[in-house]
């Protein structure tokens, strides 16, 4: 019996396909160096043949649970010594202030539409211009886009903006008291209650504090630069691209802890989760943590955070209460 | 009655190669519900197959034919043309390689599958396949693993991660490769641990 798919009678075996696949699925993953040529030659092989896609596709989707199941190898462990070291890290990260005159205008545009996201959710929101915003967890954002500018207001939460650049309409969002107006970017915008903080992961973008005052306050960010606008003052710290990975993490669903304190990995997570997990004895929420973990899993956490160190985990029904 | 699956290869041609590349629902229904009949369709072809080294590409086979019909048309139930594919394929095999498997010789035996069993809810899955994919890291070779949590959790370059784990950029590929390729089949391939479930 002839095979007329493969009329050369060159049969791959499943395993070499697999190999293959394995090996698109990784290039791909290292996002910065995966480029269009890349895409469009992954396409191409893809395109050869059902083969290449099935076994393409069920790679993908088992690289895609161990994403979204997140908390690979919570690996949570004591470390008081790496922390004192991590704090001396800080300390020293230079704290750069720039003071600037800018004529604060902003024009509201017609039509303003209102989004928001619930504890746990996340949406992500395709503007005409082919602009994207991801809402993370609790979040309300409002976008407007006028014939002569594009405006977005961050009310509440965070969101991860990908802004098509248009010099004629720039994009400019508001926080508070603070406005960021993008120079061709990508940038996280998250408010907490005193203050507002900025990350811009590509391009530039020029932050203002004080947004109606003529004397605002204004710098430009550069890749990697992370702003915290508290009281009209503005300081930047560098990041580095693992710090940035890992903030964008829950975009994905994954937030990751590098030798924090449980009382602020607690935190972090509680933003997430109906289920809070609390914390009150002082030597439990100074407990150091390093690891990755499912942002909506409040329980996985309790779990290994009980395993690693001995702790006390009671559930209620609205809390998980980590103890001694 | 189960839909007939075309495993006949002289007519399967009218597939262009890449037909399917515009059947995003295909490849959904695809991962959505193909993927996770593989234990149960495993067993299958192990009970009915009696060369392991066969196995991969039965499985192969079995999943570019069903894949390529959803693309054309999705099956109304993924288990009745999944195992029907299966048997078929098995059939044609049995005739091309002009060999009768002891275990071929009679009918296929259709393994009985529970699919009514009531679905925990979310939350206890998510805990319980959280136990499974850490059990599945576990049971990677040692620097297979480490490479693949840099590459994964940690985001690192195959290069960074050569440098910090002392090997050329190769090796890193191979375990990356393997990893991946380990976790896709114990995470489908075989039946969920009984004894992990809570």
């Amino acid at each position: 019996m002839t095979d007329a798919i493969y009329p050369q009678d060159v049969r791959v075996s499943a395993s070499e396909i697999e190999d293959r696949a394995a090996d698109w699925l990784m290039e791909r993953k290292d996002e910065r160096n995966w480029t269009e040529e890349d895409q469009k030659a992954l396409d191409a092989w893809l395109a050869q043949s059902l083969a290449h896609q099935v076994a393409f596709f069920r790679l993908e989707a088992a690289l895609d649970r161990a994403e979204r199941l997140r908390a690979l190898q919570p690996s949570v462990r004591q470390s008081n010594g790496v922390w004192s070291i991590a704090l001396k890290a800080v300390a020293t990260l230079s704290l750069v202030a720039i003071a600037g005159v800018v004529g604060a205008r902003y024009m509201l545009g017609p039509r303003v539409a209102a989004y928001q996201t619930s504890i746990g959710d996340s949406e992500t929101l395709s503007l005409g211009d082919g602009s994207q915003i991801e809402l993370n967890t609790d979040t309300s954002l409002r976008v407007a886009q006028g014939s002569n500018g594009r405006q977005a207001w961050l009310d509440r939460g965070e969101a991860y903006f990908q802004i098509k650049h248009d010099a004629q309409h720039p994009f400019t969002v508001i926080a508070g008291d603070s406005r960021v107006t993008d120079l061709g970017t990508k940038f996280t915008l998250r408010r907490f209650p005193d203050r507002v903080e900025v990350t811009l992961i590509e391009g530039g973008a020029r932050l203002d504090a004080d947004k109606d005052q003529s004397t605002a306050r204004s710098v430009t960010l550069r890749p990697g630069d992370m702003a915290t606008v508290s009281n009209g003052a503005i300081k930047v710290a560098r990041k580095s691209e693992q710090t940035l990975a890992d903030e964008l993490g829950w975009r994905h669903g994954i937030l990751t802890f590098r030798y924090m304190t449980l009382a602020q990995a607690a935190d972090e997570l509680n933003r997430y989760n109906r289920t809070q997990i609390v914390i009150t004895d002082p030597h439990v929420a100074k407990l150091t943590i390093y690891g990755a973990f499912t942002a909506n899993d409040a329980a996985a956490f309790a779990d290994a955070v009980q395993t690693d160190f001995k702790l006390h985990v009671e559930n209620l029904r609205d809390r998980i209460v980590l103890a001694r | 009655m189960v839909e007939t699956p075309n495993t006949n290869h002289e007519n399967s041609h009218a597939r262009e190669p890449g037909a399917g590349m515009g059947a995003p629902e295909a490849k959904a229904w695809f991962v959505r519900e193909v993927l996770p009949l593989e234990a149960a369709l495993m067993q299958f072809l192990r009970h009915n197959w009696r060369n392991e080294s066969d196995i991969t590409d039965i499985r192969q086979d079995i999943y570019e034919h069903v894949y390529g019909a959803a693309c054309q048309e999705i099956p109304q139930s993924a288990k009745a043309f999944v195992f029907a594919t299966a048997r078929n394929l098995l059939i044609n095999r049995v005739r091309r390689e002009r060999i009768v498997p002891i275990e071929a010789a009679g009918d296929f035996e259709m393994l009985e599958m529970r699919s009514d069993e009531p679905s925990p809810d979310r939350k206890t899955i998510a805990r319980d396949e959280l136990r499974r994919l850490n059990a599945a890291l576990d049971r990677l070779p040692k620097r297979c693993r480490e490479a693949f949590v840099m590459r994964q959790v940690q985001d690192l370059s195959r290069r960074e991660i050569a440098t910090r784990m002392g090997i050329a950029e190769k090796t890193v590929k191979r375990h990356l490769n393997d990893a991946v390729r380990m976790l896709a089949d114990i995470l489908y391939g075989e039946p969920p641990d009984v004894k992990s479930r809570s």
